[in-house]
């Protein structure tokens, strides 16, 4: 089952289509990492999700029912952390969870088991105006962590926090996951941030999703590529164009030819040294999730 | 019900430490010190004989207090509850809670009103302090010994309840924008207008010119049920109004 789904998800802002027709599918228990370059649609997308604003079309089916018309019972199964932690900083950090123990009518060994989940509990007593910018960061995901919702919507989590701390958010993200099969919707810009946690990825560019699956889905979008260094480049890349490839020159004695399988650069090696070209290296080139993402969101953005 | 006093409990507590409540217990007691100053260093507070000091002073204050300081006061509060959601863009968490909008704008009605009346409770207790004190330091003002408690707490609660109308409608502002600039320069320019308009046959028509109206027929001892009655009306239908408008409202910040 689908915990987040959406069917043709629109909103314009005036003449601007900030979310064009989009279909997301976010399965249970799933980390879904929603990647998009800054002011591709996320936070939009995000607030509908969470109905902040009305949809100009389409519809938000959030653990299988409606959100217009359930949308108390949906938000009790939902934590959000949108865009930078939102605090209010006169109050300590347990006055900030307290709030939301009121507004959710939980238990207050809640906010003890928050705090310790986000390794914030010695520094609850401190206003939080005194707090870094990593310590908001924790406490707003404390806030999302409330009441253990079954869905975790974070819009840029890790924003601000150092190496250690980018590293903590990810394993509890992962363990929320595994462990209490939480579904986490986590958007981000950094496809790098997501790649170690994701289990499905969506990509967003100019208000549409241009991707939509696995991360071997992905990587299936641009096939592998194989590297020679050689003395003529230039003639290599007229004997493999002759026989109808793509050839790039990428260096002054390197060519990239994407290959179908690895039999296939044999028989590329081949055709070079019987027309007197020389290899002097060869090697496959793996593309990264991040070139397939700047590919992807460049060519999205050309067509546009 | 139960509900609601969770919602309105949290409300309570983002009011701790703030600004909301210093400013709600100083400028009440900021103007009876400051009239109390002032009282030190006269010789006669020119009450006539056979009023009652306190009835007298009461009239003083309340005439500072209804026309300007009042509806100054509670445009600063209420820009301050709007602020505390909106500054930090918190009013996006608030909504993205399993609370019905209309109770989170409605816990903000009501603590503008608490505020307000907290002020409201600073002033009399502050004026019954002035009154005592003076006694004591000023024996020849001849503070009366009784104390018209009932005439003095309408005297001041009916402008209040009158009061209520400026307090739903500001509320509304200062949600809407959520600017502490707009709410602030909305209350203002509404006061100044109401000081200007007193006199003139209209101002029974603009409604922050209510609570003086009310204030001068308590002094003249004519009944203000009406205003009472129309403002209490208004009031509850800009608070539906705003209810229903902000509950709609797309939280875009």
């Amino acid at each position: 089952m689908n915990v987040i789904q959406t069917e043709a998800l629109l909103k314009n802002f005036g003449n601007l289509t900030a979310v064009d027709c989009v279909d997301l599918a976010v399965p249970a228990a799933s980390v879904y990492g929603f990647l998009g370059p800054n002011g591709a649609g996320k936070t939009t997308t995000i607030r509908m999700l969470l109905g902040l604003i009305q949809p100009s079309g389409g519809r938000v089916i959030l653990f299988g029912k409606e959100y217009d018309d359930n949308r108390m019972e949906i938000l009790k199964r939902v934590g959000a952390l949108v865009e930078q932690p939102s605090l209010y900083p006169h109050l300590t950090g347990w006055e900030n969870l307290e709030i939301i123990r009121r507004y959710r009518s939980l238990e207050r060994v809640e906010i003890t088991r928050v705090l310790e989940l986000v390794d914030l509990a010695k520094d609850s007593r401190r206003l939080v105006r005194h707090y870094s910018t990593g310590m908001r960061q924790r406490l707003g995901l404390a806030i999302a962590l409330m009441g253990m919702p079954p869905l975790l919507i974070l819009d840029e989590p890790t924003n601000g926090l150092d190496p250690a701390g980018i590293h903590e958010i990810r394993a509890l993200i992962t363990r929320l996951s595994q462990s209490f099969g939480v579904t986490v919707f986590l958007s981000s810009h950094l496809l790098n941030e997501v790649e170690q946690i994701a289990t499905c990825i969506g990509i967003i560019n100019n208000g549409n999703l241009i991707f939509q699956g696995t991360q071997d889905d992905l990587r299936l979008k641009i096939p592998q590529c194989v590297h020679f260094e050689l003395d003529y480049p230039e003639a290599a890349k007229k004997v493999l164009e002759a026989e109808g490839r793509t050839v790039k020159v990428v260096s002054a004695s390197g060519v990239l030819v994407p290959i179908d399988g690895r039999a296939d650069t044999a028989s590329l090696s081949r055709r070079l040294i019987n027309n007197g070209i020389s290899i002097t290296e060869m090697r496959i080139d793996q593309p990264t999730l991040e070139d397939i993402f700047l590919d992807l969101t460049e060519a999205a953005g050309a067509a546009k | 019900m139960k509900e609601f006093f969770a919602v309105f409990s949290a409300e309570l507590l983002k009011a701790k430490r703030s600004l909301l409540l210093k400013v709600s217990l100083a400028i009440p007691a900021g103007i009876m010190l400051f009239e109390w100053i002032g009282a030190l260093q006269r010789n006669t507070l020119g009450i006539q004989p056979g009023v009652n000091f306190w009835s007298a002073i009461a009239e003083h204050i309340s005439r500072i207090w209804i026309f300007l300081l009042f509806p100054l006061l509670i445009t600063l509060q209420t820009a301050l509850i709007g602020e505390t959601d909106y500054r930090e863009g918190t009013w996006k968490v608030v909504c993205s809670q399993p609370v019905k909008r209309w109770m989170a704008v409605a816990a903000k009605q009501c603590l503008a009103v608490l505020a307000a009346f907290i002020s409201l409770i600073c002033l009399l207790l502050c004026l019954l302090l002035f009154g005592f004190s003076l006694g004591i330091l000023k024996p020849e003002f001849q503070v009366s010994a009784y104390i018209p408690l009932a005439e003095l707490g309408w005297f001041f609660l009916a402008p209040f309840v009158i009061s209520l109308l400026i307090i739903s409608f500001q509320t509304w502002v200062s949600l809407n924008w959520g600017n502490f600039i707009v709410s602030c320069s909305t209350g203002i320019t509404f006061t100044l207008v109401a000081l200007f308009l007193f006199d003139h046959k209209y101002s029974r028509f603009f409604p922050w010119d209510f609570p003086g109206l009310g204030l001068y027929r308590l002094i003249d001892g004519k009944p203000v049920d009406d205003l009472l009655y129309l403002s209490l009306a208004l009031c509850a239908g800009i608070t539906l109004a705003a209810n229903l408008w902000l509950s709609n409202k797309q939280v875009d910040r």
